[in-house]
């Protein structure tokens, strides 16, 4: 461990540049309970200068070495809080526990020529989301693999979890800009959005997105304003259960609710965009 | 509601541009037509299907409505 003259943290003074403030970490306690993924960071993509400095610091510091950094990241209430995110989405206690410990190895080590996972992160978004995205995309992925390994002819004596687990790929299969989830999110939407009658759909669009009032629409397709309203609420909840459900028919194992897809695709632009 | 249509659109706009309705074809002068009755309430039932699958993939269609009921 390195040790220097920054903020003591449990008696061991740090060596973090900046103002770098390890109260403001640690002091975030998220609840293992938490239900969206909207309550983990994911809807704060263009969080505060500062504390965007403190997570760059950190993380460097981690990569340079500094243990109490690196413990800092992954302290119990991160392992725990990924973990059970992972847990909720549809992943057994094992699956969550070593993807998780997969995760935190290769967000510090290089390993089978691929950088340390943590310099990845690019600064948009939180590191809370940063990490919560890429369990979510290796989940997925192994998930897809272990259905894939069962379909193959005599796979089923094969599989062995270790196996599995060590077959992950790392993120630079995935791609920075076309990840599972990207995948997964268009997939299930434009799957809905085709059950979706398209004069609704349209009518959607024009009075939300457009902004073109209830009343005009209701004459443009001899509706009346109340006919509107009711499809606007009508054709909404239509997409929400049609996607839902498509999320479902693709990966049935997935817990994905309908806030946690929207969180999803909200971060996806924000992160690619 | 306004807050998750806005989310999924430019996400599709994103990531999907070719049916996010970013497509830039030249509309015909049928179609403009269709478009002009749209918005003066006068598209025959039958037609709005159609001219609603215009509106929901090309870009141009949405601007030449939109110009419509501008004016």
């Amino acid at each position: 461990m390195k040790h220097g003259g920054g903020t003591p943290i449990n008696g061991v003074p740090l060596a973090i540049p900046g103002h770098f403030s390890f109260a403001r970490w640690l002091t975030h306690r998220p609840s293992y309970e938490e239900t969206t993924l909207s309550n983990i960071g994911m809807e704060k993509p263009n969080e505060a200068p500062e504390g965007k400095l403190e997570e760059f610091a950190l993380i460097e510091a981690a990569l340079a070495g500094d243990e109490a950094a690196a413990s800092t990241i992954r302290c119990p209430e991160n392992n725990a809080r990924l973990e059970a995110i992972l847990r909720n989405r549809g992943a057994s206690d094992t699956e969550a526990r070593d993807i998780i410990a997969d995760l935190w190895t290769d967000c510090f080590d290089s390993r089978e020529g691929r950088r340390p996972l943590l310099e990845k992160f690019s600064g948009k978004g939180t590191l809370n989301a940063f990490l919560t995205r890429t369990a979510l995309n290796r989940l997925i992925d192994y998930k897809r693999r272990q259905k894939f390994r069962g379909e193959l002819p005599g796979s089923r004596d094969e599989q062995r979890p270790g196996d599995a687990f060590d077959a992950l790929p790392g993120e630079e299969a995935t791609g920075d800009s076309e990840d599972r989830l990207v995948g997964l999110l268009r997939d299930a939407m434009l799957a809905a959005f085709s059950r979706i009658d398209p004069e609704k759909l349209v009518v959607l669009k024009l009075v939300k997105i457009h902004g073109i009032d209830q009343e005009l629409a209701g004459k443009m397709w001899n509706w009346s304003q109340s006919k509107v309203s009711r499809n606007l609420s009508a054709v909404m909840e239509e997409i929400r259960a049609a996607t839902v459900s498509e999320l479902k028919r693709i990966d049935p194992w997935l817990e994905l609710r309908w806030e946690d897809f929207v969180g999803l695709c909200k971060q996806s632009s924000d992160l690619f965009g | 509601m306004t807050n998750e249509i806005d989310i999924l659109d430019r996400f599709l706009q994103q990531f999907s541009p070719e049916v996010g309705g970013r497509s830039s074809e030249a509309l015909t002068s049928e179609m403009e037509g269709k478009l002009r009755q749209l918005s003066a309430g006068q598209l025959p039932e039958q037609e709005r299907k159609e001219v609603s699958r215009e509106l929901l993939t090309n870009q141009n269609a949405v601007d030449f409505l939109l110009k419509q009921l501008d004016g």
